[in-house]
């Protein structure tokens, strides 16, 4: 493996050259503006004769060409802009530098061919080789041949083509300054960045067993490569100083969930304000970096961005002192520190393509700001994105670079020590709700039962349950004050699948009653009741029998609120549902009210859910009792529902829940209890 | 004093000559220290006398002053 970091003398001569051509280029696209503009003055349209005159100076084929704008309007008419010609020679004598010290970049033929395609503005084929290029040998490859030039061409295209909305991506990134649009199509960052929106929010994450126990660039490195890109950043102690770890984004989709995605990526290097930013100020605020305290950022790739835009917060500068920041693989030139004592360290692969996403590559002709540690180094064994991957600058800092690794060391041995403190945190665009807000969100308090705690109201989080609505003999159903339809009582077999809730994952299956106000029986009001939300209601159902399988919270259900109930292993030996649900009918179910009884007294409790339920009107299900002497199957036969066909049937395929805590009503009970 | 407008043109003019000699030096500089690429010469030169053409096509659209001399043009 080969690995140079110098410029040599005929490169550094050719980019002094292409920086001041860029200039002249710039003069005279200005003067060819100020032109265009005295063009529309009321003197000169007093006199047309002047106006043509400077009309044809502006727009002479052997003058300032199309000099309106600077841009390429007047390629349609075959006169190319003076100061775009210029430019875009600055940018082949770029190129022409990367070449001087790099000649195996030219030594590909498809490179050259292509670099001339473009430099000469011969678009078809430009592309056509570039699709060789991508289909013979990889899109890989092909992006690390053409890595270290990769901006030269860009800008060269956006000058270049016929398309007037680029022309200032390939200003900004001929000139070394920061591009507001992206050079491609000229979609302007700010429309880019607008998917990267938040404040951004770090969240404590568990320990990460690979962190480093001990401080050095090395280790700093390690960590960042132990987080990986999956969204977490972490916050070291050393010695009373604090060490602040961003890696770079994730691959995948571009837009997801952490400041570690494309456009948070894009936002980072191009703006300064980002979610990222903002995830890292609020874990350093929740690590207790006091104020005044010495801080060190390190980050790699769009994490270097991130923490470089910190260290240009002149806020967050006021509050602690940035000594070092070191970032690596990362788009950072252009950015400057707003403390000008913070030492930066920046080290980046010239055929890693991901540090000249800022315009600045290996041929850029613009000095880095002043007291920078810049190492940049030619990897023979580059390919990209291997050559961007951390661990490969671990690897090329700890074996190729021994005099950066030595600098990096002696700049970074105050935080060498061994550390004191770490706190891995996720890092996230917006910050989270609570789960199942605003539904599940309600003030809760621990209630005690032999199993152990549970907090009250009940919280069903994700649940699914199919409910079955049968007619049965009321006078098989005792002296309750059921809901009848002629002589018969409604019933209700519930199934529920809680996956996640106060008790845990358990299974459940319940057989229910519909019943009266206990005060008064409203034989009309009770249909309408179901309309109204169950906080509101009269009527509700009174549990005869359930199956569970969670002890935990089988106990809730029969020392809080009175339900009767039996652990089961298995459902299936008490009940089953078999045929088909057919079509369903979106209807709305808000919950019911659960009446019981617990020491003699009346309960009352309302069951509240959310979520979409359907009536499966053409439903062919047949309910059958288990073979196990189970208190419910036993009741199933009871009531004659063994082998019956609901009269309705209801799905609730993804639903939350809470039920209340149990209210008692001081009403005459006129049965006793368990008799129901 | 507010300028001209030819004032203005007749200055840039200027500027765009200066700018023509500038490169025409930078040219002859990366040629004697054997640094130019061989396609330079060829391409900046070309661009050195479109630098000086458009200086004087800008200073002949300065409008002409009543008696001969351009109107607002500094004084010899």
């Amino acid at each position: 493996m080969t690995v140079t970091t110098t410029t040599g003398a005929r490169a550094r001569e050719l980019k002094a050259a292409a920086a001041e051509l860029v200039e002249v280029a710039a003069r005279i696209k200005a003067i060819g503006d100020r032109a265009c503009a005295a063009l529309l003055e009321r003197d000169r349209l007093r006199s047309p004769r002047s106006a043509v005159r400077l009309l044809r100076a502006v727009t002479h084929p052997r003058g300032l060409g199309q000099a309106m704008g600077g841009g390429r309007f007047g390629a349609v008419l075959g006169r190319d802009s003076l100061a775009v010609l210029l430019a875009v020679t600055s940018l082949r004598l770029r190129i022409s530098a990367v070449d001087a010290d790099h000649p195996e970049v030219f030594a590909d033929r498809e490179t050259r061919a292509f670099v001339e395609a473009v430099g000469s503005d011969r678009d078809v084929n430009a592309a056509r080789i570039l699709r060789t290029m991508f289909s013979g040998r990889g899109a890989s490859a092909a992006l690390s041949a053409l890595a270290p030039i990769a901006m030269e061409v860009m800008a060269m295209r956006a000058l270049l083509d016929e398309n007037p909305f680029n022309d200032e991506a390939g200003w900004a990134l001929a000139a070394g300054t920061l591009p507001s649009s992206e050079p491609l199509l000229g979609v302007t960052t700010r429309a880019v960045t607008s998917w990267d929106r938040g404040d951004g929010s770090a969240e404590r994450a568990q320990h990460e067993p690979g962190i480093s126990p001990v401080g050095g660039p090395l280790a700093f490195l390690g960590n960042i490569a132990t987080l990986g890109n999956d969204g977490r950043i972490l916050i070291q102690e050393i010695g009373g100083r604090y060490v602040v770890h961003a890696p770079g984004m994730a691959t995948g989709r571009p837009v997801n969930d952490t400041p570690q995605d494309l456009v948070g990526a894009w936002r980072n290097t191009l703006l300064g304000d980002s979610p990222y930013v903002g995830a890292l100020l609020k874990a350093i605020d929740d690590f207790g970096v006091p104020e005044g305290a010495e801080v060190a950022l390190v980050g790699h790739s769009e994490g270097g961005a991130a923490v470089m835009n910190l260290a240009q917060d002149a806020l967050f500068c006021r509050r602690h002192l940035v000594t070092h920041v070191l970032a690596v693989g990362a788009p950072v030139d252009a950015k400057q520190c707003a403390d000008p004592a913070t030492w930066v360290a920046s080290v980046a692969g010239k055929h890693d393509i991901v540090p000249t996403l800022d315009g600045r590559g290996a041929g850029s002709c613009f000095a880095h700001p002043e007291g920078w540690y810049v190492v940049e180094y030619a990897d023979s064994s580059h390919v990209f994105p291997q050559c961007h991957n951390i661990r490969a600058y671990i690897a090329n800092l700890r074996d190729d670079l021994p005099e950066a690794l030595a600098e990096l060391e002696s700049r970074l041995a105050p935080y060498a020590g061994a550390v004191t403190r770490s706190q891995v945190y996720r890092v996230r665009d917006w910050a989270r709700p609570p789960a199942g807000f605003p539904f599940l969100t309600v003030a809760s308090r621990p209630a005690a039962t032999s199993a152990g705690e549970v907090d009250l109201p009940f919280l069903q989080s994700s649940a699914r349950a199919v409910v079955c609505l049968f007619a049965v003999d009321a006078g098989r159903l005792g002296s309750l004050q059921d809901v009848r339809l002629g002589r018969r009582a409604l019933v209700a077999l519930t199934a529920c699948d809680h996956r996640e809730g106060s008790a845990g994952p358990y299974r459940e299956v319940s057989l229910s009653v519909a019943v009266h106000s206990p005060w008064q029986a409203h034989h009309l009001e009770v249909w309408r009741d179901l309309l109204a939300p169950p906080a509101h209601r009269r009527a509700g159902v009174e549990v005869l029998e359930r199956a569970l399988t969670s002890e935990r919270a089988e106990v809730a259900g029969r020392e809080l609120w009175g339900l009767p109930g039996c652990v089961t292993e298995s459902l299936s030996d008490v009940f089953s549902l078999r045929g088909r649900l057919g079509p369903g009918v979106p209807v709305p179910v808000t919950g019911t009210v659960i009446y019981s009884r617990l020491g003699g007294v009346r309960l009352r409790s309302c069951l509240e859910v959310s979520g979409g339920a359907r009536l499966h009107p053409l439903a062919a299900v047949r309910l059958r009792a288990g073979p196990e002497p189970h208190p419910l199957a036993i009741r199933l036969r009871a009531l004659g529902l063994d082998g019956a066909t609901p009269l309705a049937t209801l799905t609730l395929p993804a639903y939350r829940s809470r039920l209340s805590p149990p209210v008692p009503l001081l009403v005459h009970d006129p049965l006793p209890e368990g008799d129901a | 004093m507010e300028d001209s407008p030819d004032a203005a043109l007749i200055r840039d003019a200027h500027e765009l000559a200066e700018l023509a000699v500038r490169l025409r030096d930078l040219a002859g500089r990366l040629r004697e220290d054997g640094v130019a690429p061989p396609w330079l010469d060829d391409v900046l030169g070309r661009q050195i006398i479109r630098c000086a053409a458009a200086s004087a096509h800008l200073a002949a659209a300065a409008r002409p002053a009543p008696h001969g001399r351009t109107r607002n043009a500094p004084t010899r």
